[in-house]
């Protein structure tokens, strides 16, 4: 199974995870925080290898490598494929 | 009676420079890595011993594979932050939290910039409160187009930091560069805020404040990518001193021809 985990960094310095992205067959399943969900399913992220191109649930595994890059600002960040 | 509160109240730009020699020479007493190699951009939360928290992004940490895919020098993210703190200063936007660039034992050199508390995400907030931000804080947005235009962010987009309703320019390392521009939104024919047109053109109007910018930037960017970012000011200070407003057949280019 591969999965991605966003991180959410509180005011004290400790960390939460408040989403897991999955892949499921194909496609990614995102839960955890329903509005970072609903969000990331109807605006998708950036491609940074090709940023004029939005990916999507659809595009399944170059959904959650790219996961990283569009989160990385230190307040919430997506780690990397996790392989379990 | 003196009123002491006055007399002692800081300006901003007192308390800006208060801040950044808290992140530059402050005291660390407290270090928490966010999940080294596993994230995009290896950060820190650090805390001060004068009060201050800070995120730290450390040159080591940086990504080789985000830099080649946006054509940006690897090992520089760190000071592109600064570099983006510095226009912002210079510019007098306000949008930037205070970033330094410091060496921390153990993590080598990295950029340092001040955690804004009770963060909030742009892309953790409903719809609603979408709304109510954008409502809140238009001229702020309009004024961060302006800017991640200048400093021709590739990185932009739902990057938004809100703390309530007030938003702040975070995660400014993929800048400067030419690689593309990725605002939050474009604000074509909006009318910019007064204050803003008056901050451009107090700046382009004085050849030190450009000089001192130049001489800062030198240290952290390469000659042509700091060419473009002062032409970019030029031209969008010409531009609103015509129209107020950035028209719709604009193109914004990464080195903008004179109008």
């Amino acid at each position: 199974m591969q999965f991605v985990k966003i991180y959410q960094l509180k005011n004290d310095g400790h960390q939460e995870v408040i989403a897991t992205c999955k892949l499921e067959g194909s496609i990614v399943i995102c839960k955890g925080d329903e509005v970072l969900a609903a969000n990331l399913e109807r605006d998708g992220i950036t491609d940074y290898e090709y940023p004029d191109k939005t990916l999507f649930f659809k595009d399944g595994l170059k959904f959650l490598e790219q996961l990283k890059y569009n989160f990385k600002s230190g307040y919430l960040n997506a780690s990397d494929i996790i392989e379990e | 009676m003196e009123n002491f509160g006055e007399k002692n109240k800081l300006t901003q730009e007192q308390i800006k420079e208060q801040t950044e020699k808290i992140l530059e020479t402050g005291e660390i007493i407290y270090k928490e890595p966010i999940y080294i190699g596993l994230t995009a951009n290896d950060t820190f939360y650090v805390k001060f011993n004068e009060g201050k928290a800070g995120l730290f992004k450390p040159k080591s940490g940086e990504s080789e594979r985000l830099c080649r895919d946006c054509k940006i020098e690897e090992g520089s993210l760190y000071k592109r932050e600064r570099a983006a703190y510095l226009v912002d200063k210079a510019l007098n936007f306000n949008l930037v939290p205070p970033t330094v660039i410091r060496e921390i034992d153990g993590e080598g050199i990295g950029s340092i910039q001040e955690f804004i508390s009770n963060p909030k995400m742009y892309w953790d907030l409903n719809q609603d409160k979408q709304d109510k931000v954008l409502s809140a804080s238009w001229d702020r947005l309009i004024n961060l187009w302006i800017f991640d235009y200048i400093i021709f962010s590739a990185d932009r987009k739902k990057n938004l930091l809100t703390q309530n309703t007030t938003v702040h320019a975070i995660d400014n390392g993929l800048a400067f560069s030419g690689h593309t521009f990725a605002p939050f939104r474009h604000f074509f024919n909006q009318e910019v805020p007064q204050n803003t047109v008056n901050r451009l053109k107090i700046f382009f109007s004085s050849i030190d404040k450009q000089t001192i910018l130049r001489d800062l930037l030198s240290e952290l960017l390469p000659a042509d990518e700091i060419d473009a970012c002062l032409a970019r000011i030029r031209f969008v200070n010409n531009l609103l001193d015509s129209h107020q407003m950035i028209p719709e057949n604009t193109h914004l280019k990464f080195y903008p021809s004179e109008i």
